[in-house]
């Protein structure tokens, strides 16, 4: 909790000493339709803290620090780099093959430090704008190369993500009440040791919803629901997860900063996983947490 | 492993931004009287603050199919009529300044962009985009897409400015009799 209030303090501290700023995440994950305009850069930075998991101690924060590009007024391209710390002690995870797993229920892994996770790029291309068109629909390509796996910092070999989300967005009442979703599947393969011959895999797909009105210039308020699947192996389903919260965005000229709060409410399997160890009472705390702070800033040229 | 301080990973991600330089957004590009002048250069305009009564409100939301936001108005009248309107627009952060000049047939002399403060969108302060609203009058669609050309990468600007125009047009239309 600690550790929650100061990252919070330094991102709070970091907008408020910032000249003031305009842009575009309305929501902690759900993207909206709108990209860069063409021949204009955005430089963007994600703080993210996660907390929370079924026993043990367990607090991560991830950075990612991005270059958005607008090729043409409707495509984006982004490269980012996704970096950050961990701190878990005695904690659960789905995998942790090298992470030092005890023989006991529920000695879970420990593991503390600061590591790159990984690097992506990013590619938007909207078909149709929410604001001309009935409905704003944008597709996503995200390819990624892993380093560290961000569930359990364990270190990663020859280990890419492709993720892909259709997003779609409805504005309602001059443009100041939005509706967005995304529909996301992402293709994981990884392994934890470089002589593994076999790659882990897992598909995931999620359902993320966020809407969010103009209360006054330049601020929203809005709230999100993100729900997560994991089907392990591409065939059998892990775990479903739903978070919910707020998001509080501001927007200006010169920056843009956003806010966000994400709950965990609902997990399934929930009680005790197959080898009798705790993940939660209707909540899925085994590889995912409870609470989910992010901040975000971006500032476009 | 490579693993380090956590107030680094903090420090680098929030510290990342910091020295970057802010680009300056210029914010009010005319004033009232000044775009009075430049659309109506002959002609002695009076200041009037006018206050639309529900039925008007009501009526101009109708035909215009825009929202009326203020029933506050503000006009410059010349004696035969001809109308310069000061209003506000939803820009997509802030509101958009813009003026705009019909003439007493109910046609558009011009149109003006006041004050801009978004990030992008800024085109249509251009006079080439601004032209097309010339001599328009309350029977033209006035849409984007439409008789109106968007400007690709200012949609949501050159929408909301046609939409205000359209209002204004309707307004005038309204009031024409109490100017």
């Amino acid at each position: 909790m600690k550790s929650i209030t100061s990252i919070s303090s330094l991102a709070i501290l970091t907008l408020l000493s910032s000249p003031a700023l305009a842009g575009e995440g309305l929501f902690s994950r759900v993207y909206t339709t709108e990209t860069v305009p063409q021949g204009h850069f955005e430089l963007e930075q994600t703080v993210r803290n996660r907390s929370g998991r079924a026993f043990g101690t367990f607090n991560a924060t991830d950075l990612k620090s991005e270059f958005e590009y607008g090729i043409t007024d409707n495509f984006q391209a982004a490269f980012y780099v996704n970096y950050g710390y961990i701190h878990a002690s005695n904690a659960p995870d789905d995998n942790n093959p090298t992470g030092g797993d005890g023989p006991g229920l529920y000695d879970g892994f420990s593991r503390n430090g600061f590591a790159l996770d990984s690097v992506s790029a990013e590619f938007i291309y909207r078909v149709l704008s929410p604001i001309s068109d009935p409905i704003g629909l944008a597709f996503y390509i995200e390819p990624e190369w892993d380093f560290h796996d961000i569930h359990n910092g364990a270190r990663t070999f020859d280990s890419t993500e492709m993720e892909y989300r259709i997003l779609l967005q409805k504005n309602f009442l001059d443009d100041q009440l939005i509706l967005a979703y995304n529909l996301v599947a992402e293709w994981e393969y990884f392994r934890y040791a470089p002589g593994d011959e076999q790659f882990l895999g897992e598909f995931d797909w999620n359902n993320e919803l966020g809407a969010t009105y103009r209360v006054a210039p330049n601020w929203y308020a809005g709230w999100e629901i993100r729900n997560h699947n994991e089907v392990g192996n591409f065939y059998s389903h892990d775990h479903s997860v739903f978070w919910t919260g707020p998001a509080i965005h501001y927007g200006g000229p010169k920056y843009w900063a956003t806010l966000g709060v994400l709950r965990q409410f609902y997990g399934d399997p929930t009680g005790v996983d197959s080898s009798g160890s705790y993940i939660g009472e209707n909540l899925y705390l085994h590889s995912h947490e409870r609470w989910e702070i992010t901040a975000k800033m971006g500032i476009p040229f | 492993m490579n693993y380090r301080n956590p107030k680094l990973a903090i420090g680098v991600g929030l510290g990342l931004l910091s020295p970057l330089p802010i680009v300056a957004h210029a914010t009010v590009y005319l004033s009232e009287d000044q775009a009075v002048q430049l659309m109506f250069p002959s002609e002695k305009l009076a200041r009037k603050e006018i206050t639309l009564t529900p039925e008007q409100k009501s009526a101009i939301e109708k035909t215009s199919g825009e929202t009326v936001r203020s029933t506050k108005l503000i006009a410059y009248v010349a004696p035969n009529k001809d109308t310069v309107f000061i209003d506000q627009v939803l820009g997509k952060h802030e509101f958009i300044t813009i003026a705009v000049g019909v003439a007493a047939d109910g046609s558009v002399r011009g149109i003006e962009i006041l004050e801009y403060r978004e990030t992008y969108g800024s085109q249509v302060r251009t006079p080439e985009w601004r032209q097309q609203f010339v001599g328009k009058n309350a029977s033209a669609t006035l849409k984007v897409n439409s008789d109106i050309k968007n400007i690709s990468g200012a949609t949501l600007s050159s929408v909301h400015v046609t939409g205000g125009v359209r209002r204004l047009i309707k307004t005038y239309e309204s009031l024409r009799a109490q100017l």
